[in-house]
């Protein structure tokens, strides 16, 4: 394995490999952290009126009476086979409403991903470039005013200010904006922008720090001295490096819009994962909850091997470690 | 004359963060809360659960300056008591994130091995759960209350300090000063505490001041799901998660609430961005 190519495909695979662990030893976690639930959700189902015996009777069937190690293995078991249990709410298969809401889920964290992008990097970028200048002052300001920002809070004032003073916009629900283009836009642009701001505010400011630093370094003043126009120093020179931090960040914060879309979701009554994790936590449904966790945990590790790779790319001194 | 080396660096610090605008304004900001949240019962006008029937839904007037909600409670008392438990949470998660996060660094960085493969992995695994949705799990098993929702942000947040610490240890550990203490004969938890930690305290400042930031915004997030500070105690968010339904006709009643997380955090991260500028210098960019 001496070769480039091979030990850059081994490491490719070794990165990957480590996914297994970790998504196994979480899945492990969920599965007891959700156990230790305090509640009965056979209680909750069979109502306030049911006697012992109903309850009983309902624990047995949901196979709830089982010892958790059991339970646990028949779980794992069911896992291998894509089995995630049935929803204990409703008559649902919990594979089929994650299969439903992902897709939710990801279509409003990539298009607050991608407005975060769009304001956060050119904001970023232009204010290291200007450093020190009224533009400057503003980015750095308007940044630290939005990683202060509760993100449910902005939220609401979106939808006082939008839908129910100006009632420009609709305050709830959800359209699939890839089938109508048009309406899905409308539902999908203020929750957008409740994640995608707060986002966007990280970004810039890690993006300026990083920039800025990689101004200062020699190789840059090679650059300059070699004669080479600005734009080419800093576009083929400075932001390839100056990118690297932005990309973890980047990885990161997928973390954080997976447990925002929690919050946005509630309010913007969106049906994806995080609404369907809110609602499963309050009905104490614990299949849904773990299936919810699971899934959530699985893309968000998912996505950080993901941005690994992407910064092997753009940083050959981490290639092949 | 006795010299007071603690409080002579504490004077140092003020006079630098004096001209540190960004710090200096988060100081300040901090100072008020902390007035706000010691002072609580001084500065609110009303009791902050009275009810009063004939006073519901009233908009901010002078009598009540941010309004009253669906109870006839007036608003401004409780945002002001609402600092208390703000402060408490920020408080409490902090110092549980710092204590478990440079236990775990110290231990990773000084031992390595297997007890750093150990500590790494976990901490990796915590890393693994977007925050939110470990609080939300750690909080629902512990049950909904104040000590409970702070252990778990406290949890939450504990991998960042871990790492900050073993960076540090493992940064240090190999210096001529440790290998004398070791030679010396030293005990370890000695050399650990009094050697090698305060090398990380700059970045470990700066991440208690975003910590605290983070807890805040964390149990407002929390209470405003209706999983955290159950109602009537006055928590900022709890607040929030009220006023949800009364948008239409109490606009008023989601502003103070909100405004008031919003400047207790900007304090925290403005705090936190001086202290960076000021404590470590690698990391200042003029």
């Amino acid at each position: 394995m001496e070769g480039t190519v091979g030990s850059k495909y081994a490491f490719i695979y070794r990165r990957l490999l480590t996914f297994v662990p970790t998504i196994f030893i979480t899945i492990t976690i969920i599965f007891f952290l959700v156990e230790i639930i305090p509640g009965d959700v056979a209680e909750v189902l069979a109502g306030p009126g049911a006697n012992m015996l109903e309850v009983e009777s309902l624990r047995k069937m949901l196979g709830l009476d089982l010892p958790a190690q059991e339970r646990y293995l028949r779980f794992l078991l069911r896992l291998i086979t894509g089995d995630l249990g049935k929803s204990l709410v409703t008559p649902m298969p919990v594979s089929k409403l994650i299969l439903d809401s992902l897709p939710v889920t990801l279509t409003l964290a990539f298009s607050s991903m991608t407005l975060a992008l769009l304001i956060g990097l050119p904001a970023g970028i232009v204010s290291a470039l200007k450093r020190n200048t009224k533009f400057d002052l503003l980015v750095s300001f308007g940044a630290l005013m939005g990683i202060s920002m509760p993100g449910f809070w902005l939220g609401l004032i979106l939808i006082l200010v939008f839908c129910v003073q100006l009632r420009l916009l609709p305050a709830a629900g959800f359209v699939n904006p890839l089938i109508d283009p048009v309406n899905g836009f409308k539902y999908i642009i203020l929750p957008s922008f409740t994640l995608g701001l707060i986002l966007s505010a990280y970004i810039a400011r890690i993006t300026r720090s990083s920039l800025i630093e990689v101004m200062l370094q020699d190789y840059i003043l090679t650059a300059r001295a070699k004669g080479l126009s600005e734009r080419i120093v800093i576009y083929r020179h400075a932001l390839k490096n100056a990118l690297i931090p932005v990309v973890t960040v980047v990885g990161f914060q997928f973390g954080a819009l997976l447990g925002g879309a929690i919050i946005v979701e509630t309010i913007f009554s969106v049906a994806g994962m995080g609404k369907l994790l809110y609602t499963s936590i309050l009905n104490r449904d614990y299949p849904v909850i773990e299936g919810v966790a699971i899934t959530m945990v699985s893309v968000y590790i998912f996505l950080n091997a993901l941005v690994d790779l992407i910064y092997m790319y753009l940083d050959p001194r981490v290639r092949y470690g | 004359m006795v010299d007071f080396p603690v409080i002579s660096a504490i004077w140092d610090f003020l006079k630098r963060l004096r001209k540190n605008l960004k710090g200096f304004f988060g100081f300040i900001i901090l100072i008020i809360f902390v007035i706000m949240g010691l002072f609580a019962d001084l500065i609110a006008p009303y009791d902050p659960n009275e009810i009063v029937a004939g006073e519901r839904l009233q908009p901010p007037s002078l009598k009540h300056l941010f309004g009253t909600d669906q109870y006839g409670r007036d608003i401004f008392s409780r945002v002001v008591h609402g600092a208390r438990i703000s402060i408490y949470v920020g408080l409490l998660s902090s110092i549980i994130a710092l204590a478990l996060g440079t236990t775990m660094g110290l231990l990773a960085g000084y031992y390595r091995k297997y007890i750093d493969e150990a500590i790494s992995r976990v901490v990796d695994i915590l890393l693994a759960f977007p925050a939110l949705l470990l609080a939300i799990l750690v909080v629902t098993i512990l049950g909904p209350n104040l000590f409970n929702i702070c252990i778990s942000i406290g949890i939450v947040y504990t991998p960042q300090f871990a790492r900050i610490v073993r960076a540090g240890v493992l940064s240090v550990r190999e210096k001529e000063f440790v290998h004398a203490a070791i030679v010396a004969g030293d005990r370890d938890l000695t050399i650990m505490f009094s050697e090698i930690l305060p090398n990380t305290f700059a970045p470990l400042i700066v991440q208690t001041s975003i910590t605290f930031a983070l807890a805040i915004l964390t149990e407002a997030a929390l209470s405003f799901l209706g999983l955290g500070i159950p109602p009537p105690t006055p928590a900022w968010g709890s607040m929030l998660y009220e006023a949800r339904g009364y948008m239409e006709i109490a606009p008023w009643w989601t502003i103070a609430p909100g405004m008031a997380i919003f400047f207790a955090v900007l304090g925290f991260n403005m705090f936190g961005d001086g202290m960076r500028d000021i404590l470590d210098p690698r990391l200042r960019i003029e």
